[in-house]
C-alpha cells in the first residue's frame, strides 16, 4: 500500500510534459500526431497503474504497466517507421 | 501472471531495443530531425532498454541487481522525449523563416530585375535624402556610381534646379513634402551640359507610419 516518490515524480512529469510534447509534435509534424500520442498514451497508462498497484489489485496493474511499456514500445516503432515514410530516407539512407 | 509478465517484458525489450536502432539509423534531409533529435530519442529509447532488462532478469528470476536503477532510468525518459519535441518544433519554426527569408529573396531580385529593365530611371530617396537604391537607367542619366560595396551615392557636383522659379533643389526637399510630386526638373553638372528631366515622386510609409522617403522615377527629356 506504498507509493515510491520516483513513480509519482514519473506520473506528474507525464501531466506536466506529456501536453507539452504532443502540442510540439501537432505544430512540428501534425501527420505524426496520431502514433505520438498513442505511445505517450501507454507510457501515462503504465506510469498510471504503477501508482495504482501500491493501493489495489497490484498483480492486475503490476500486469497492466507491463503491458502498457509493451505497447508504447511497438507504437514508438510504428512512429518512426511513420516518419521515415513521411520524410523520406534521405540521401545519407539511400547509400 | 508471472510468466505474462516476463512475456510482456522482453517484448518491451525488444520493441524498444528495435526503435532505438531504427532512431539510430533513421536518415531524412528533412530539416526537422537533426543528428542530434534522433541521437536524444534514441537515448531515450536506450532508457527504457535498460528498464526492459532489468525487469525480464528480476522477473525471470535471474537477478534483481539492477531492480533499484530503474527509477533513475524512467525518470529521464520524459525529459528527454520533450527535449526532442521541443528542438523538432524549434526547428520547424526556423525552417519556416529560412523558407520565408529565400522567398522574400527571390521576390526582390524578380523586382530589381523588372525595374531595371524599365529605360527610364528610378532611385529611392531615404527620408535624409540619400540614395538607397537606383536602377541602371537612373545611373545612367544621372551618372550615380555604385561604391565596392554595392552602395550608391551621388556625384558630388550633381543639382537639381527648377525650370520656373531658377531655384536649386535637393533630394531632400522632394521627398520632404511627403506628396506626389510630377514636374518638370532639370539635372546641372558643371562643365556638361544640363538633362531636362520629367521627375515623379511618390511618398513612401516607414513601419512605424512616419515618413520612409520617396520612390522617384523620372526620364530624360532633353532630346525632345
Amino acid at each position: 500500500m506504498t507509493v515510491q516518490p520516483s513513480e509519482m515524480a514519473d506520473l506528474v512529469m507525464m501531466v506536466v510534459l506529456g501536453p507539452i510534447i504532443l502540442i510540439a509534435v501537432r505544430r512540428a509534424l501534425p501527420a505524426s500526431i496520431v502514433p505520438a500520442s498513442i505511445a505517450l498514451a501507454l507510457m501515462a497508462t503504465g506510469y498510471v497503474a504503477t501508482v495504482l498497484e501500491g493501493f489495489l489489485l497490484p498483480e492486475f496493474f503490476n500486469l497492466v504497466e507491463h503491458a502498457s511499456y509493451t505497447f508504447a514500445g511497438i507504437m514508438f516503432v510504428w512512429l518512426l517507421l511513420f516518419l521515415r515514410g513521411l520524410l523520406g530516407h534521405g540521401k545519407a539512407g539511400r547509400q | 501472471m508471472s510468466s505474462a509478465i516476463v512475456f510482456f517484458d522482453a517484448a518491451s525489450l525488444l520493441g524498444f531495443t528495435i526503435a532505438f536502432i531504427l532512431a539510430l539509423v533513421f536518415r531524412t534531409d528533412s530539416p526537422l530531425i537533426s543528428p542530434s533529435v534522433r541521437r536524444v530519442f534514441a537515448a531515450a529509447m536506450a532508457l527504457y532498454i535498460l528498464v526492459g532488462a532489468s525487469n525480464v532478469l528480476q522477473h525471470a528470476g535471474i537477478s534483481d541487481a539492477y531492480d533499484r536503477y530503474e527509477d533513475f532510468f524512467e525518470i529521464l525518459f520524459l525529459p528527454a522525449l520533450a527535449w526532442v519535441a521541443s528542438a523538432v518544433y524549434l526547428n520547424h519554426q526556423i525552417d519556416i523563416q529560412r523558407r520565408l527569408a529565400r522567398s522574400m529573396s527571390a521576390q526582390n531580385d524578380l523586382l530589381v530585375s523588372i525595374v531595371d529593365t524599365v529605360p527610364g530611371g528610378v532611385i529611392v530617396v531615404d527620408p535624409a535624402g540619400g540614395i538607397s537604391f537606383s536602377n541602371q537607367g537612373a545611373e545612367r542619366i544621372l551618372g550615380l556610381q555604385s561604391d565596392a560595396f554595392g552602395s550608391i551615392h551621388l556625384t558630388p557636383s550633381w543639382t537639381l534646379r527648377d525650370p520656373l522659379s531658377g531655384k536649386a533643389v535637393t533630394l531632400s526637399d522632394l521627398v520632404s513634402k511627403g506628396e506626389i510630386v510630377r514636374r518638370p526638373y532639370i539635372a546641372e553638372w558643371p562643365g556638361r551640359q544640363s538633362t531636362s528631366l520629367t521627375l515623379s515622386a511618390t511618398p513612401m510609409q516607414g513601419a512605424d507610419g512616419a515618413p520612409g522617403g520617396s520612390v522617384i522615377a523620372f526620364e530624360d527629356v532633353s532630346r525632345r
